[in-house]
Formats: C-alpha cells, structure tokens, sequence
C-alpha cells in the first residue's frame, strides 16, 4: 500500500512536471518564432478534418506573409461545440477575436453589442471590396443596411450520382436527372434494376437525411413554395408546395426506392454503393473523396416549379475586445483570406463559395473547373441562391421542423396535417419575433 | 472526554475544507439558480426579469411532463435490473470456484471505461445497417430493428447499456456485503435443513439490507440525473422525443436553445423533486435496514 | 460442493463475461478495418479485420481483391510521380490509398495531440482523488465518531447536495469561475471536485461498523483527536479508501462535460473532451472512431489489471471484520 502511494506521487510529480515544460516550450516557441511586437489574433473556427488541414496551411502562410500579426486557430470540433463555447466565452470576457457564426448569433451580437461593424473598416480601404463581393453574399451579411459580418465560408447543397452504378443500370451517366419527376423514375428504375438479382444488400435508387430541413427548405422553394422571410413573417408550410415537398421524400421511402439515413449515414451508403443517388452539401465531396472508389458526378439540385437552392456555412465576425490594434489584425487576416487569389484556393481545396466575384475569374478557379467538372455544380447553382431568414429564433423553428420531419417518416401520416401543425406551431414562435 | 467546548471548534475544522467546498459549487449555486430563474437570460445580454413566468411555462410545457415520463420509465426499468443482475452475479462469485479475481475484473470493465467511448461503441452496434446486432438477430433468421432510431426501442437500448455499464460496480459492493456475512450462520442453517431459497431470504436478504439500500439510493438517484447515454447516443432526444429525460432537457434548454432562466427554473423543480424523494427514504426507509 | 454446482456457476459467469466484453472486441477489431469492411451490411459476422484473418477463414477472395488494389494503387502512384506537377490544388478522381493496418489509429492520433491528453487527465485526476479522499475521510471520521451541534442537520444536507442534478450546477458553477478568472485553467478542472459528499457518505457508513470500544480505550490512552484518525482510523480504512480512490480517479478520468465547458484550449483538455471533439470531427468513420475510443479506454483497463493485485492484497489484508 505504502509503496503503491509513493508510486503515485513520484508518477504525479512526473506528470506536472512534463505539463511545465510543454507550457514552458510553448510560450518561449511562440515569443521566438514571431519577432517580439506580434499582435496575437485567435480565431474560433469549426473546421476539422480535411477542410481543417486546409485551413491550418493557410493560417501557417498567413502568418508567415507578414510580420505584424499572428493568427493563432482554433478548431472547435464542430459549430454546435463553437457556438456554445462562444457564448460562454462572452460571460467570462474571454471572447476571440474573429469566430465563424451563423447569422442568428450575428444577430444576437448585433443587439449586444459585442462585434464590429465593417462598414467602418471597409470605408478605410482603398480598394472597393463590397462590389466585389458575390451579391447574395454581401446580402447575407448585410443587416439593417450595414455590413455586419463577413462572408468566410458558404456551401450550397448538390446532387451526388454513382456513375457506376448509372451505367450499370443502363442510364447514361452524363445526364443525371433534372427534375422532381425524372428523380423519382431514375430511383425507381435504379432501384428495381439493380436489385434483380438481389444482391448481399438492398440497393436504394435515392437516399437523403432524416429530418434534414436544409434538403426541405429548398425542396419548398424549388415547388414554387415559400418561406418565412425576415421581412414575410408567416409560415407558408401548410400550403400545397410544403406539403408536397413533404409526400414527395413520403412516397419514396413506401415505394422502397428511397432510404432516409440518420445524421452521415445517407453519405456512408453512397460509399458503400448503397445508395446510387444522394443529395448533401457541396462540402461533403471533401469528406467523403477519400472512400469513394467509383466513377461518380456531382451535378445541381433538381428542380420542380423552379430551380432554388439555400445557402448553407457560416460567416465571419470580428468581436469588439476594445483593443484596435486586434481588431487590425483581425480585418487583415480576413481580407487576406478571402482576397481573390488566397479566396480561388480555398474554394478550390475546399469547395466552399468563394467571396469574391474576381475569384472566379482567377486562372488556378478556371484550371481546376474544366479539369475537374464535378466542381461545377455549385456554380451552376449560384443563379438561383437563396438564404434562410435570419431571424433570432429561426434555430428553434429548425429544430421543430426537424421533428415534424422525422415524425413524417416515422409515422407515415398525412402530410397535410403535420404541415398544418407544424405551421401553426411555427406562426406561434413567429408572432413574438421583436427583431 | 474534552470539556463540550473544546469539542466544538476542533470538529467543525475537520469538516471546513469539504463544506466549504460543497458550499461554493454545490449549495450557492442553487440560490444563484433560483434567484436566476425568476429572470430570462440568454447570457449575452443582461437577465430580465419575468418573476414566475419560468416556473408557470414549466407548468404548461409537455414536453416537461414527457421528460419526467422518460425518466421515470428509466429508473423503474433499470434500477431493479441492476441490484437484481448484480446481486446474482456477485451471489456467484461468492463460491469457492477458482479464477473469482479474473471474473471480477472482466465484470468491472465496463465500469472503468468512459461512457464517452463506450456510447460510441454501443451506438456502432446499435446502428441498423452495419451494427452487430442486427446481424447477430439475422443469424437467427431474426427480423432487424431500428434501434436507437425507433421510439419503441430507443429507450430500452440506453437502459440495457446503462445497466451493462454498471454491472460490475454493484457486484463489487454486493460482494463485500455477501463477504461480510458470518459464514457460521449458513453453516446453521444447514445443518437444520434449510434450502438454499430459505437461507437467502432468511440470511442474506436481512444481512445484505444495508449493501441494498445503499446500492438502491446510488442507483436511484444516479438513474434520475442519467444524461450522457442519451447526450452521446440520441443527440436530439431521441425518435419521437421517446429518449428525452429530464436532465438532458434541461442541458437543451440552457445550452442549446440558451434559454438560462427556464432552465434554472427546470433545474431548482428537479432538485426539490430529488431532493424530497431522498429525504422520505431517508426518514421511513431507513428504518427497516439492518445494522448488525 | 459438487461438480455440477461448479460447472454450472461457471457456465453462467462466462456467459456474462461474454456479455461484458464483446462490445470492447467488437470496437477493437473495428478499429483495424477498413472503411470497406465496415460499412459491409449483409448477414455474415467478420470479427477479425481482413489484414490479419488468416486464408482458411473464407479470406481468399479478399486478400486476391485487395492485392488487387494495391497493384492498381501502385500503378497509379507512379503514374502521378512520374506525370509533371499538376496543381496539387485540384483533386482529380484518386485510387483510394490501400487500407493499413495501424492506419485509423494514425487518423485519430494525427487529428487531436492524446498525448497532451492523457498527461493533463493524469494530473487532474491523481490530484483529486488524493486530496479529494483525505477532505472527506476527516469529514466523515468526526460525523462517525463524535457528536456536537448542528451534526445530523449538516450531514442531512450534505447528503442533499448528492441529490442536485450536475448539469443544474453547471450554470452558476460556470458563472462563479467566470468572475473568478478561472476558466480555462486547472483550478477549475479540479477545486470544484475536491469535496466528495458520496466519499463523505461512504466512509462514515464504514467507521460506523468500527468498535466504539477502540476509541474510548485510545481516548484513555491520551490520544488525541487528529491521532486517533491518523493511527487508527486510516490504517483499518484500507479497503474503503482503496475503493473510494479508485471510484474517484475513475468519475474523474471519465467526466466530460464539466471539462468540456469549462476549458478551452488544446493544451487543458482532458481525453474526454479531446474524445469528444474528435467524434465531432469524425462524423461517422466508423473506423477512426473505434480507435480513439480504444486509446481512451487502453490506459485505464492496464492500470486497472496492475492494480488489481493492490485491490485483491489491501482486501485479503484485513481479511474478515466481525
């Protein structure tokens, strides 16, 4: 006992003393790589995994482009872990300095006062930044007429196929279905061909996520539907286009021809070749290329009465900590950052919308959209873009839509009455809207 | 004995460092919630006050009522297959057999592992395309399930890995109850006859009671706060809301949807439910456990 | 007791032991599949991952398809050495890398620094428990063997503060440290746990069953208070304490949620969090996730199997109490 108890305080003793040292080397690392007057700039950001080995590359050649400031990222797992860890963060005065947000906390710190307005920064700059800036984008961060925010890093939500498998089937794979009605026959035909004879598994024509109201969303808007706006502040889901958004996923999933995946697994079964077409966010490409081993094309959403997508990604917000110099830093390394050449690459690497319209003139853009046709999708689809409202509580009304979503998979009842609940729940959060 | 002066001041230095300690993080806190939930406070701002707005939403909310249904059902469910399933292992491993230090250590496991990692195993074999139970069900020619997407099974598949999870910590502290007992009174009442059913009720049953008790109020109380099974394997709370408990709304309501006030109105309805069940047992229950 | 006796009993321990551990086999073996492997639905079980499941065991068409791939890859890594640098910034149809064995464990390990982990969890657990033990055995020596004022109400409520659920203590604990400045600092990770009211509960219900006798004859001997606890208490309380510690490095190696919100940088996560921000990252790769989990469970199980002996000796010690 005795020798088990000095044990651990010599191993203890060990333990604190490597944590010093690390501690130690850190702090002399950072004062002698950078020259002694580095302004420190941290910034929140979500991005793991492939898409955070890009951004760590850039924020290391940011950092070494320059000798005023240093940018110190750090990757907060995912947006659900970075927003709660901001919102504390602001209680306890230690916010950052640039976090990537949604627009609903955008809000939220408009009211409270916490960022900076870049109107002020931007009317310093020389060059005219805001005629650059893709429209929707530059409209996405406009709030009440001044620029709040700064575009960092959009997605649009696209069509992957198996071509593979397309050819398989025998359809041809450079025309992948293009309309509400061709999705559902293309399903249905890939669904039945490919399962005579039937094999180990189950090969569904068409999958998509459970409860996902991103897909939903756009899905209204592409049946001639609509959706709460920011200025419209009523729910229109209870109308013909909603609820036939809704039957639509309905009939799929009882014919057979459709899978609903929870969370990833819709992106697990297009890997697996489980699932021949699948609709995700643009970004997704990234995550899931290194498991794909077919032949496979990305094409634009289909559409119905119309075409439409719904922006998805966060965007950037330089926090007001009172010291200017920060601030600086702050502006710069986003101006560096989305600038047209540095902006080309990001989206290139990454497959998030660039910010800026001369990005897409860039050689390296245009290299890369006629080497790689899978990345033209999304610029195809930027025609018809489109945002959710930015309404303080629009989290909460997601986060009900998701459940009447689900419950319609789940329960298979009729559209029109979970349509009409949910409208009714959601004209209710609507009526105390104050912002 | 010390002059009763004397006694006094000494004592209660033995006890400063830990009251002082429950004090700060554990009692004020409590006051703080309460004085917070008659405000709404998203944390950025300043709290407003809305005076029992909180505690008259909480009332109406079904939601509220769901997650005491949840809860309830987890605790009547897995409380007593935990003493049961831990007294008859530990009952087994309470025999002279050889390898009692193997099994023990298989059976404590689980316990040691972190439900972080262990909910994430439990939810690749839960998973119904690729999870090895529904292949295990298909070996037997058994129809698939939905698991943890299913409102019918959602709450039994937390409940069987809560309980899988604990098993090896009751069984320790049943152990050394079952150890504790004098060997001479079984031997008595085997030379009168007794079966093996009679000895326990009549021996180890009474014996045990303060191992059960305790492992019973453990259990219970821990049960009513379960919240990371369902934080780590049902996100959302579940299909239809079925996984919902109340601990893990709250956590929603605070850290998700922001909503501190009635979320600490949530907190201080919880603690004084907990809080006054303890104390019953506490009073009446008691009273029937044995020390010998 | 009769043979059948003992067959049976064993029969139904190792049923339970399969129980216990298959989940523990099914994650490391998963964590040394490929994606492939996994993401196989079908009826057939595979525990043994492809790379080490010896051919008579229906391995041969695998190992022919995955020499295959590692021909194919082969060709196609040459081809791209040889063919002049394309930009390397725009990703054309690639040959999947073939599977290795250690290759999710790499994975986990490249994306979050578990050594730094593992250090910090080290520390802020050992000091915990140690501490967290001697406040609560001193509270509990006094409530066990001497009365004064006040003694059932502070006990009472101290057992109260057992009932408040954690996440309502997270709030305006968080708060408190706040104002304090110590958020995002190991004071914080470790001040609030140092007071255990179970260890407290724990341990007075033990010295509760110690002969009342021994402390009238110590008190008649001159002992003193503190005496008395440090030369007789303690060293009877073995198996209590043995417990209790290894209980409390345990809650502590494995708490994640108060870590998790009241920490922020790399550098003071404990491997829950870093766990969790992993399992963030990782979405469903089912693979890299099996092996972080089993290199957050690997440390504890080896420390469990070397303490075991200490478990077992410290019981067989003090043997039977009467």
């Amino acid at each position: 006992m005795r020798n088990f108890l000095i044990g651990t305080m010599i191993f203890w003793v060990v333990v604190s003393a490597m944590i010093i040292k690390e501690d130690r080397d850190d702090v002399s690392h950072a004062t002698s790589s950078s020259s002694k007057e580095r302004v420190e700039i941290v910034f929140w950001h979500g991005m793991g995994g492939p898409l955070g080995i890009v951004m760590d590359d850039l924020i290391k050649r940011y950092n070494t482009s320059q000798s005023r400031y240093i940018v110190k990222g750090v990757a907060m797992g995912s947006y659900d872990t970075l927003q709660k860890k901001l919102l504390a963060s602001l209680v306890a005065k230690s916010a950052p300095d640039i976090s990537q947000n949604y627009e609903t906390l955008t809000k939220k710190f408009i009211k409270h006062r916490k960022i900076v307005c870049l109107d002020t920064i931007l009317a310093s700059e020389s060059e005219d930044i805001k005629a650059d800036i893709i429209p929707i984008l530059l409209e996405n961060n406009t709030f009440n007429g001044k620029l709040w925010s700064f575009p960092f890093n959009k997605s649009v939500p696209v069509m992957y196929y198996n071509k593979e498998l397309f050819r398989k089937a025998g359809l041809d794979p450079e025309a992948p279905p293009k309309t509400f009605d061709e999705l559902a026959s293309y399903a249905r035909h890939l669904t039945k061909v490919l399962n005579s004879p039937p094999g180990n598994m189950k090969i569904y024509g068409y999958a998509t996520g459970k409860g996902n109201v991103w897909m939903f969303t756009c899905r209204v808007l592409q049946m001639g539907g609509r959706i709460p706006t920011e200025e419209d502040r009523r729910s229109y889901f209870s109308e013909p286009p909603a609820v036939k958004a809704v039957e639509y996923i309905q009939n799929m999933v009882k014919e057979g021809i459709a899978a609903e995946g929870q969370g990833y697994d819709h992106q697990n079964d297009f890997k697996a070749q489980r699932a021949v077409i699948i609709d995700n966010s643009i970004v997704s490409k990234v995550h899931m290329e290194s498991g794909i081993k077919f032949d496979y094309g990305i094409a634009p959403l289909p559409s119905g009465a119309t075409a439409a997508v719904i922006l998805a990604g966060t965007n950037i917000n330089i926090f007001d900590n009172g010291d200017p110099e920060r601030i600086k830093g702050a502006w710069d390394f986003v101006k560096w950052f989305t600038s047209t050449e540095i902006g080309a690459e990001w989206a290139i690497r990454t497959t998030y919308m660039p910010v800026r319209k001369s990005s897409l003139r860039t050689k390296l853009m245009q290299d890369a959209l006629s080497k790689d046709p899978n990345l033209r999708a999304p610029y195809a689809e930027l025609d018809y873009c489109h945002f959710e409202p930015r309404l303080g509580c629009w989290f909460e009304i997601r986060d009900l839509m998701t459940d009447y979503l689900e419950k319609s998979t789940l329960e298979m009842g009729s559209a029109q009455e979970y349509m009409n609940e949910m409208s009714r729940d959601i004209d209710g959060i609507l009526r105390h809207v104050t912002d | 004995m010390a002059s009763k002066k004397n006694v006094d001041w000494g004592v209660y230095g033995y006890l400063t460092p830990v009251m002082l300690i429950l004090l700060i993080f554990h009692v004020l806190p409590i006051f703080y919630s309460l004085a917070v939930s008659f405000y709404s406070w998203d944390l950025i701002g300043n709290p407003e006050w809305v005076g029992g707005e909180n505690f008259s939403r909480l009332l109406d909310d079904p939601m509220f009522y769901k997650s005491i249904f949840n809860t309830l059902y987890y605790v009547i469910a897995s409380v007593p297959l935990s003493i049961i399933s831990a007294l008859m292992v530990a009952m087994l491993l309470n025999n002279p057999i050889s390898g009692i230090g193997l099994y023990r250590t298989i059976y404590f496991i689980p316990v040691i592992t972190s439900i972080n990692a262990v909910a994430i195993v439990w939810n690749y074999i839960y998973h119904p395309d690729y999870g090895l139970l529904n292949k295990l069900l298909a070996l037997f020619s058994l129809p698939a399930q939905m698991w943890l997407q299913s409102p019918q099974w959602a709450m039994p598949c937390i409940i069987l890995m809560s309980v899988w999870k604990g098993l090896g910590y009751n069984v320790i502290i049943f152990l050394a109850g079952l150890q504790n007992i004098p060997k001479h009174l079984y031997e008595a009442a085997r030379i009168d006859g007794a079966t093996w059913w009679q000895q326990f009720r009549h021996i180890t049953w009474p014996l045990l009671s303060p191992t059960t008790y305790f492992v019973f109020v453990m259990s219970a109380i821990s049960s009513f706060q379960v919240f990371s099974q369902v934080y780590m394997m049902t996100p959302r709370g579940g299909p239809l809301k079925s996984t919902m408990v109340i601990v893990f709304y709250l956590y929603q309501k605070a850290f998700e949807k922001f909503e501190f006030g009635y979320a600490l109105a949530m907190a201080f309805v919880l603690f004084i439910i907990i809080f006054g069940i303890t104390l019953f047992n506490k009073l009446y229950v008691e009273k029937k456990v044995h020390y010998s | 007791m009769n043979n059948s006796k003992f067959f049976w009993i064993h029969a139904a321990l190792i049923a339970g032991s399969v129980f216990m551990l298959f989940p523990f086999v099914w994650m490391i073996t998963t964590s040394f599949k490929s994606e492939d492997e996994i993401l196989k639905t079908g009826k057939s079980i595979v525990i043994l991952p492809d790379l080490i499941r010896p051919g008579f065991l229906n391995g041969a068409e695998d190992m022919e398809r995955i020499k295959k791939h590692e021909q194919q890859w082969r060709d196609w890594n040459a081809q791209q050495q040889s063919s002049p640098a394309s930009d390397t910034v725009v990703s054309t149809k690639k040959i999947q890398k073939p599977f290795e064995f250690w290759d999710n464990f790499n994975e986990a390990l490249a994306a979050q620094p578990f050594k730094r982990y593992y250090l910090n969890t080290f520390f802020v657990s050992i000091t915990i428990t140690v501490v967290s033990l001697f406040f609560a055995s001193i509270a509990a020596y006094v409530f066990a063997f001497f009365k004064f004022p006040f003694k059932d109400t502070i006990f009472l409520g101290m057992l109260g503060t057992m009932m408040i659920p954690q996440q309502a203590l997270l709030i305006p604990d968080y708060i408190v440290l706040a104002k304090i400045g110590w958020i995002n600092t190991f004071a914080a990770l470790i001040v609030p746990w140092l007071a255990s009211a179970y260890s407290v509960f724990f341990l007075r219900q033990f010295f509760l069953q110690l002969p009342k006798d021994l402390f009238e004859a110590a008190v008649i001997d001159g002992c003193t208070r503190f005496q008395f606890y440090y030369k007789v208490v303690l060293p009877l309380s073995k198996p209590p304490m043995v417990t209790l510690g290894i209980f409390s490095f345990l809650a502590s190696w494995n708490s994640f949620v108060w870590p998790l919100i009241v920490t922020n940088d790399t550098n003071l996560r404990v491997i829950q969090v870093g766990l969790s921000y992993f399992s963030s990252e990782a979405g469903t790769k089912w693979g890299a996730l099996m092996a972080a989990s089993t290199l957050t469970i690997l440390p504890l199980v080896i420390m469990y199997f070397l303490a075991q002996k200490q478990f077992v000796e410290s019981q067989a010690m003090t043997g039977m109490k009467e």
